[in-house]
């Protein structure tokens, strides 16, 4: 895969870097001359195959700044009346590349310009390529900024790709705004929650995740989708432990036992999340073995669903 | 390259009419030996082959000017660059002059180089020499 050359990978978050430079206007600034230089350096450890693929990127990248145009190779190669049922048949068997493609033939009597972005982030997500996933999902959000779906998939597209800060700082955000849907209040604790398991802690965490613990307690009984209610129990009971809110811990633990089993994932933390209960109730909370087993925890949220699924 | 007066800026940085060197802080084009000649390794200035589209797809797009993007897709340059053409042969290694040659090193890429031994200051002059045959190209 292209992801594993580190170099690829280094030119991708360069390329995403510089066209959202262009997005801001500034494209002639200094900041955006060393990016071209920091590129030039990589292109030294790529193959031309590499390079192409990257060219098609930065293509994909322009309707960051509205100044996308059709591949015209493509529209030549592929009836505009086919891309439909193309993109669809791509989709279905998981055919990133080709979803890719066919969206360069200039997909705006298709789709709003806020899906395009959405296939296309989870086009390079499915291709373990997350820095543009991460910047389509974010030119989603700015295409419609009260999708609250979208919004929430960057913040998981962040944290994914290790962008701890950043991810943590919007969570942060979100907590704060009054007018944050359920849903992404959710998504937002769940990030924080994971926060919590990482050394060095961010100076403001026990703040934020007082902020976390009620805006979660008011967010969960609005939410009906029994996966994210599992998520976000046991994301609330590691906020808790973390402000030593030791009932609302063991409330929260106790009632993510007691969701009904929906994934492999709920049934296989199970064991973990009733050793949670015991050692919380046992006052053993923020012991090593307590830590040990909160982070075993953490990782389950990792891997746990957002709001909207392909 | 950048401009300036209507040709391409003679220099040894990036986008210019010449050759970096060992010491420049993003890219060595040629390396110098101890006697201060150019190692004869096939290394010299960038160029592309030509405008058309099939090998714009294979030329990194930061060196195609912002302004164009609404004719070449993902174009990211900058805006005070200039696209240049020198010649009009078929793009294959042989030389270009009696003291420069062009080595192919791929289907859209390619460098000139020293066609015999010399100083790389002889070699910065030699491109320099050309700087009348290049002419703006654009799309």
């Amino acid at each position: 895969m292209f992801a594993d050359n580190y170099y690829y990978r280094e030119y991708q978050r360069l390329l995403v870097e510089l066209h959202a430079l262009i997005a801001a206007g500034r494209n002639q600034s200094s900041e955006a001359r060393q990016l071209r230089q920091f590129m030039e350096r990589a292109e030294a450890d790529l193959v031309e195959e590499e390079v192409v693929r990257l060219n098609a990127l930065s293509a994909d990248l322009s309707m960051t700044h509205d100044r996308e145009i059709p591949d015209s190779d493509v529209v030549a190669r592929v009836p505009a009346h086919e891309v439909p049922r193309l993109i669809e048949s791509a989709y279905k068997s998981g055919k990133w590349e080709d979803i890719l493609e066919l969206l360069r033939v200039g997909a705006s009597h298709l789709w709003r310009a806020d899906q395009v972005a959405y296939v296309r982030s989870r086009a390079y997500e499915g291709l373990g390529e997350l820095a543009p996933a991460v910047a389509f999902m974010d030119e989603a959000v700015r295409r419609v900024p009260n999708n609250a779906n979208y919004r929430a998939l960057a913040l998981r597209l962040l944290w994914q790709s290790k962008r701890y800060q950043q991810a943590y700082s919007r969570a942060r955000d979100y907590l704060a705004d009054a007018n944050t849907k359920p849903r992404l209040v959710l998504m937002s604790g769940g990030i924080v929650a994971q926060r919590t398991m990482q050394i060095p802690e961010p100076a403001d965490l026990n703040t934020v995740a007082n902020v976390a613990v009620p805006r979660m307690q008011q967010a969960l009984p609005l939410e009906t989708s029994p996966s994210l209610i599992f998520a976000g129990l046991v994301s609330l009971g590691l906020l808790a432990v973390q402000v030593d809110d030791m009932i609302a811990a063991s409330n929260a633990f106790r009632d993510a036992l007691g969701v009904d089993t929906i994934s492999d994932e709920q049934v296989t933390s199970s064991w973990t999340l009733n050793r949670e209960l015991e050692l919380v109730r046992s006052g053993k909370a923020k012991t090593a073995e307590e830590r040990s087993n909160a982070r075993q925890l953490a990782e389950f949220l990792q891997s746990s669903p957002v709001a909207v699924t392909a | 390259m950048y401009e300036d007066a209507g040709k391409p800026r003679i220099g040894d940085d990036t986008c210019e009419l010449g050759v970096r060197f060992a010491g420049h802080r993003i890219n060595v084009d040629v390396i110098v030996d101890a006697s201060g000649n150019v190692v004869m390794d096939g290394g010299g200035m960038s160029v592309f082959p030509s405008i058309v589209p099939a090998d714009l797809k294979r030329i990194p797009k930061r060196l195609i000017p912002l302004r164009f993007a609404n004719r070449i897709p993902g174009a990211i340059g900058d805006d005070d660059m200039k696209i240049w053409t020198m010649g009009a042969g078929p793009f294959v290694s042989e030389p270009v002059s009696a003291t420069l040659t062009l080595n192919v090193t791929g289907r859209s890429h390619g460098l000139i180089c020293p066609a015999h031994a010399m100083s790389l200051t002889d070699l910065q002059t030699e491109l320099a020499r050309t700087q009348p045959d290049w002419a703006v190209e654009e799309p």
